[in-house]
């Protein structure tokens, strides 16, 4: 890779990413066979920026993330971290670079401990790291203000927060140890919309203030598109397209991005009453048993368009750029027929 | 005649926990006609879905109806026995949940659900009931239906599983369809697969629907009206797409703002409204909504608003409604 984004090399960058599970277990407790939930995944985030992650239910969306924090251990491929390969380091040596990546949940009631008040919650990884110490209610309380909390709240308990309260202090807990990338798990979808717009500004504000990248994953389309600089769209397990957010809402090129797309619901019943909405047909596959050649070839709007090509079920398509020789963050697409697309969404809203 | 299918008048839904009363449901009123299906849309709290279980008697063992009255079909469902409940649940008030895991039972097989219901309301036994469950899951669009319905609720997808939940519901003819968040734990694709099969159902049976939802996309494209809840009541109703256009009430018009859409252009920031929904344990003076108004009225300080015609069909419960065009709304302004 020698083209630059910018002037600076990515914080993160996750080459051929692969996870998988065993599913059953034969003589000896050895896996008789796997469930690959990320196959070949690479991305890159730079500094101050935020790539979304989507996809539905399986789509390994947050298998990836929760790869990049080291919860799930990859198979295969690399993570670097300014550099450095995180799946080299192990123990002790880790550590270090696990600051610099922290993961905000959807559920920040789940990953709060109720016996625990906020402040030592947010004291605790400062202790862990070492960090500001001498100092550190001084810095509790600048992180709650950071999150728009009263510091007073630090002597509270979780149960008295609200939902969207609790989703700050998890947030705050995240910046406590000054991360350069933090993953964000669905961290809005558990909340009501009026509290949700909050907290996305929040995430947002907090971006512009302190220049960290986010790795965004949500199933909302359109959360996402409000935060994210580029997007990726994840199926059964592998990116099926990516680029600039404009670029893919505003022209997807992979027919799945396509149905996505045409299936949110929108607020205004004359868009809703009038327009034309592929509805794909059946569920996803399961990840155990994955179709053969294009992984979304068994629900593919397009390919029953052309007259099922054989292309289609033989053959992996692989991720390329729309227009050859562009760097990674361009427009790519994994689709053998990624110019008929548009023929699918004439008339959707944009 | 044309009585409304269900008509729901000043009900009161409160729940006795040990920190005192909440209460969830406060004076609640609307109707459903024949044919028509209305959207009930509020945020975790609203008491959208405490009025639906008040409408089926399925109210938790903590809560009670205080006062008002469920007409359904002419009848009063307040106060009735539990048995007579039972023959109208199922039969022509039907209903399905946001998880259908938890509504299906485990150890039946999907046919057996179907057939045990058609045999309780008397419509069909043995093998003409379960011909119709199988018709059933054919109609809902369940592929290779025979095999299907003698399979267990674990077999089966979350969209399948939705399917088969609205097939279940449709099973006995039902009149109105209660459908609470019904795609609310699906995927995108698949909540467009299962909104367009409750059209279709619609429009082929001439079934009215309350559809129950958070989501003011979905009920864009799938209701006629619109009623918008907080804190226990309706604050704005009327036609769907007049309500989307031109909310009056400034919290429909808030949560309208606060939702990004894809068919917007992306702004700097999401508009937000202040502050959260109160606590229903305490008393509310004055309008519910003040403390996150933009533009509180000196009136709202002091007494609760109702709910009245602005327009034809469009009713608001504010002392100061938007009045569309939106953009010159003064701090206290008058009605």
């Amino acid at each position: 890779m020698t083209a630059q984004h910018t002037d600076e090399a990515a914080v993160l960058d996750v080459r051929d990413l692969e996870v998988r599970f065993p599913v059953r277990r034969g003589l000896l407790g050895r896996p008789s066979s796997w469930v690959y939930a990320v196959n070949d995944v690479s991305l890159e985030l730079y500094r101050g920026e935020t790539l979304g992650l989507v996809g539905e239910s399986g789509s390994g969306k947050s298998t990836v993330g929760r790869a990049i924090v080291r919860v799930n251990q990859p198979s295969k491929g690399t993570i670097r971290l300014g550099g450095q390969d995180l799946l080299a380091l192990h123990g002790p040596r880790l550590r270090p670079y696990r600051r610099r990546v922290q993961m905000v949940f959807q559920d920040p009631y789940a990953s709060l401990d109720p016996r625990q008040s906020v402040g030592d919650a947010l004291t605790e990884p400062l202790r862990v790291h070492g960090l500001a110490a001498g100092r550190r209610s001084a810095r509790v309380s600048e992180l709650l203000e950071l999150v728009g909390l009263d510091p007073a709240f630090a002597a509270r308990y979780p149960h008295q927060f609200s939902g969207g309260q609790r989703q700050r202090i998890g947030i705050a807990r995240a910046l406590a140890v000054e991360p350069d990338v933090i993953v964000c798990d669905e961290p809005v979808s558990a909340l009501d919309v009026s509290i949700q717009a909050q907290v996305v500004n929040l995430l947002a504000g907090l971006q512009r203030q302190l220049g960290i990248a986010y790795l965004f994953i949500a199933h909302d389309l359109a959360v996402v598109r409000h935060l994210a600089h580029r997007v990726a769209v994840m199926y059964l397990g592998s990116i099926v397209e990516t680029g600039p957010s404009d670029a893919v809402y505003g022209d997807p090129r992979h027919p799945y991005t396509a149905a996505l797309l045409s299936a949110v619901p929108v607020p205004d019943a004359v868009v809703e009453k009038t327009r034309r909405r592929t509805i794909l047909r059946g569920d996803i596959p399961s990840p155990e048993n994955p179709p053969t050649g294009c992984l979304f070839h068994t629900r593919c709007p397009l390919r029953e368009l052309l007259g099922s090509p054989e292309v289609c079920s033989t053959q992996r398509p692989r991720l390329q750029a729309l227009t050859p020789g562009h760097h990674r963050t361009a427009h790519h697409v994994a689709c053998h027929f990624a110019d008929e697309a548009g023929s699918l969404t004439a008339d959707q809203p944009r | 005649m044309n009585t409304p299918l269900l008509e729901v008048e000043d009900l009161h839904v409160e729940f006795h926990a040990r920190q005192g009363r909440v209460r969830a449901v406060r004076g609640l009123s609307y109707q459903v006609d024949r044919g028509e299906s209305l959207g009930l849309v509020g945020e975790s709290g609203s008491g959208k879905s405490v009025s639906a279980l008040a409408i089926l008697g399925l109210l938790p063992r903590a809560a009670s109806v205080t006062a008002g009255r469920i007409r359904f079909q002419g009848r009063d469902l307040v106060g009735l026995p539990e048995r007579q409940l039972r023959a109208i649940r199922g039969r022509s008030l039907a209903l399905i949940f946001q998880d259908p895991l938890s509504s299906l039972n485990p150890v039946l097989t999907i046919g057996r659900q179907i057939t045990e219901q058609l045999r309780a309301h008397r419509i069909a036994t043995g093998r003409a009931a379960r011909d119709r469950a199988v018709e059933l899951l054919e109609r809902v669009g369940i592929p290779d239906a025979s095999r299907r319905v003698g399979q267990y609720p674990h077999q089966l997808s979350g969209g399948m599983r939705q399917r088969a939940m609205v097939a279940m519901a449709l099973s006995c003819g039902p009149s109105l369809l209660i459908a609470d968040e019904p795609t609310t734990a699906l995927d995108v694709t698949i909540q467009a697969q299962v909104l367009e099969l409750l059209a279709e159902m619609r429009a082929t049976t001439e079934m009215s629907m309350l559809l129950i939802t958070h989501d003011l996309g979905v009920v864009a494209g799938s209701t006629d009206r619109l009623a918008v809840m907080y804190a226990g009541r309706i604050v704005e109703d009327g036609a769907t797409a007049e309500v989307l256009a031109r909310p009056e009430h400034p919290y429909t018009a808030g949560l309208l703002e606060s939702v990004p859409r894809l068919d917007a252009p992306r702004d700097a920031a999401l508009h937000t409204i202040p502050g959260a929904p109160p606590d229903l344990r305490t008393e509310l003076p004055g309008c519910p909504f003040r403390p996150r108004c933009p533009h509180p009225a000196p009136q709202a300080q002091l007494q609760e608003p109702a709910l009245r015609e602005l327009r034809a069909g469009h009713r608001v419960a504010c002392w100061s409604p938007r009045l569309t065009p939106l953009q010159d709304t003064t701090p206290g302004g008058n009605p």
